[in-house]
């Protein structure tokens, strides 16, 4: 199938390159106004199957380069990344300065972990149009990936000059300056996030101006955010409460935490270890922190710690 | 391009299985315990000591691995460098921010550190009579002054040879800039300075990773920045590279023993830029960023396990 794949490609790129055209010659136009018409119908096997080898050959020019954006999106939608990375790289070649083509080809590489191949593809957008808010946000997500904080951060802000109406941007926007220790602006950028965002969607968000409030030193106020979230049943916001209190030495409230959680979760153990030192039992203690220690391969770090402190608990 | 569609398919399949560890057990528990070993004062947390090694162009990655420790809030409190390592070091001791220090870093060219030219050379080659390494010393004065080891923000060591006794000898105090001068020069290259009554080359002789000084500055925890250059993939042809080529490897050997003292390593991948690429110094800097960046967590893990002993005291009942 991928021999043929390559052949039919092979001979795209043939038509395409061939100058002239005969008068009668539309490019294609009807085969590419039915691949359209399954694409938005989501009939993605029929439009893959429709820009087989002859159908992909029956395209010229403009026409072409939107049957392999389809083709490619198709393979995509239908768990096919690889033949879809065929695709698009045969339609990078033959139109190097077509911005949907390049930008398909890079989104697949950056998500698929690519970056080194998307990094350049991307920079090529910007080249062309240097205000490609999808390029921006391709290159700010790279950035922050390889810890180019700064960098990151500068096209985010641009990004989001096309983008203000995406949440998810302004909340990844947030995180990052989070990373950063910009506080002050990471707390502005996830309000606008929670702004925008409908209620049901916001615990990621509120979990992170949680976080945010905490390291401007306004624990009371982080600590309040996540009641609701813990009420409503969120681990994350439950366990974050817990170690919170613990931290902020409010021991009954704590307790009253940690019960909340499931008796094996590692971190309700580890506060409760915790509490329990505080007070002098020292055995209860010993008891929490190795049923955590033992438990290394889904919180490795967390297991850690619990044996180590066992062990330092133990020596005199 | 089959290679590549192969790492595509396994890329995209586990990230479908990855779950978001955002607010993992771990990195919750991470977050906790940083947060309450960083906000105490040294005495109740060890001490952090920061060792730079020397590397010529390649130890411009360290600014890129200081960047990455001041995002994270990584506490550094003494530092000590060899050779480059001390360029870097003394400039970030002094208060320089790690921003000033990239633009210092990004600009270097061949001329910088060195009076090092053609002219120079064939002068060298010919009438054996060694360049000075003055730049350097002009470099440092210029980025902080006259300022004194006692004069620095944070407690700052280097670390040089002297030529006659083949002695280490770690500058704790007095002139900063010359001290520095003394652990950037590269024998055979540069004539020796004569200070304090010693003729001193470059630290990165002995002392390629300064584990020792920044012990003595009282370090008890220590992270390493190591820039050491993969001498097995270089085959040198030149008088100036067989030079380059002999320190690296000595260097390499000392660093064996030095990487197992240091308690955590951030090593760029910077093997391939010699002495003299002056011009790779962003690309240095760069890797310097992507590597830290890469550890930053393991090395906060690191800092944190060693530390529970010290924060345990507090947690107990008294």
């Amino acid at each position: 199938m991928r021999g043929v794949l390559r052949v039919a490609l092979a001979g795209a790129v043939l038509l395409a390159a061939t100058p002239a055209r005969p008068w009668w010659w539309e490019g294609g136009a009807q085969i590419l106004r039915a691949s359209l018409a399954d694409f938005r119908s989501s009939r993605y096997e029929a439009v893959i199957s429709r820009l087989d080898p002859d159908g992909l050959q029956g395209l010229r020019g403009e026409n072409l380069c939107r049957g392999f954006l389809i083709l490619g999106e198709s393979y995509e939608k239908t768990g096919r990344p690889d033949k879809a990375l065929s695709v698009y790289q045969v339609a990078a070649r033959l139109f190097s300065g077509d911005r949907q083509t390049l930008s398909r080809l890079a989104e697949l590489m950056h998500h698929a972990g690519l970056d080194e191949q998307a990094q350049p593809l991307y920079e090529t957008i910007l080249k062309m149009h240097p205000d490609n808010p999808q390029a921006h946000l391709g290159l700010a997500e790279i950035d922050r990936t390889l810890g180019f904080l700064d960098r990151s951060a500068e096209h985010y802000e641009k990004a989001l000059q096309g983008l203000g109406e995406r949440t998810d941007v302004w909340r990844d926007y947030a995180r990052l300056l989070y990373e950063a220790r910009e506080f002050k602006t990471a707390e502005l950028a996830v309000r606008h996030a929670l702004s925008q965002e409908p209620v049901v969607s916001s615990d990621s968000s509120t979990m992170l101006l949680a976080l945010i409030l905490r390291e401007e030193g306004r624990a009371e106020e982080a600590a309040a955010l996540l009641e609701p979230l813990a009420r409503d049943g969120s681990l994350e916001a439950q366990r974050a409460r817990a170690l919170w209190l613990l931290e902020a030495q409010r021991n009954a409230e704590a307790r009253a935490a940690v019960k909340a959680l499931d008796s094996a979760d590692p971190l309700a153990l580890y506060v409760r270890a915790r509490l329990a030192l505080k007070v002098g039992r020292q055995t209860e203690a010993l008891e929490d922190l190795r049923a955590v220690a033992k438990q290394s391969a889904s919180a490795p770090f967390t297991a850690r710690v619990c044996s180590d402190l066992a062990t330092l608990i133990q020596t005199p | 391009m089959i290679l590549l569609r192969l790492l595509l398919a396994v890329f995209l399949s586990a990230q479908a299985a990855a779950v978001a560890p955002e607010y993992s057990c771990d990195n919750l528990l991470r977050a906790h315990l940083w947060r309450d070993l960083i906000l105490r004062p040294v005495g109740r947390r060890p001490r952090v000591g920061l060792a730079l090694s020397a590397g010529s162009t390649r130890a411009t990655a360290h600014v890129g691995v200081l960047q990455v420790l001041e995002q994270a809030g990584f506490p550094i409190d003494v530092v000590a460098g060899t050779s480059m390592g001390a360029i870097v070091g003394s400039m970030y001791c002094a208060g320089l921010p790690v921003k000033r220090l990239w633009e210092i870093a990004a600009g270097m060219n061949r001329a910088t550190g060195s009076n090092f030219n053609a002219f120079r050379l064939i002068s060298l080659l010919l009438t054996d009579s060694l360049l000075s390494s003055q730049r350097a010393d002009q470099l440092v004065r210029d980025a902080i002054g006259g300022l004194r080891f006692d004069q620095l923000a944070k407690p700052f060591a280097c670390v040089a040879m002297d030529l006659y006794t083949g002695e280490s000898v770690i500058f704790r105090d007095g002139d900063v800039a010359s001290a520095v001068r003394a652990s950037v020069n590269v024998p055979g290259l540069f004539a020796p300075v004569e200070y304090r009554q010693r003729f001193l080359v470059d630290g990165g002789v002995v002392d390629f990773i300064p584990i020792d000084a920044v012990r003595l500055l009282g370090a008890q925890w220590i992270l390493a920045s190591v820039t050491e250059e993969d001498y097995r993939s270089v085959h040198p042809k030149t008088v100036l590279a067989i030079l380059e080529q002999v320190i690296n490897i000595r260097g390499s050997f000392l660093s064996q023993e030095q990487r197992r003292l240091a308690n955590f390593l951030i090593e760029p991948p910077v093997g391939n830029i010699g002495l003299t690429d002056a011009s790779r110094s962003t690309e240095a800097l760069s890797k310097g960023v992507i590597a830290a960046h890469k550890v930053i967590r393991a090395a906060q893990e690191n800092y944190i396990l060693f530390s529970l002993k010290t924060m345990a005291r507090d947690w107990r009942a008294p």
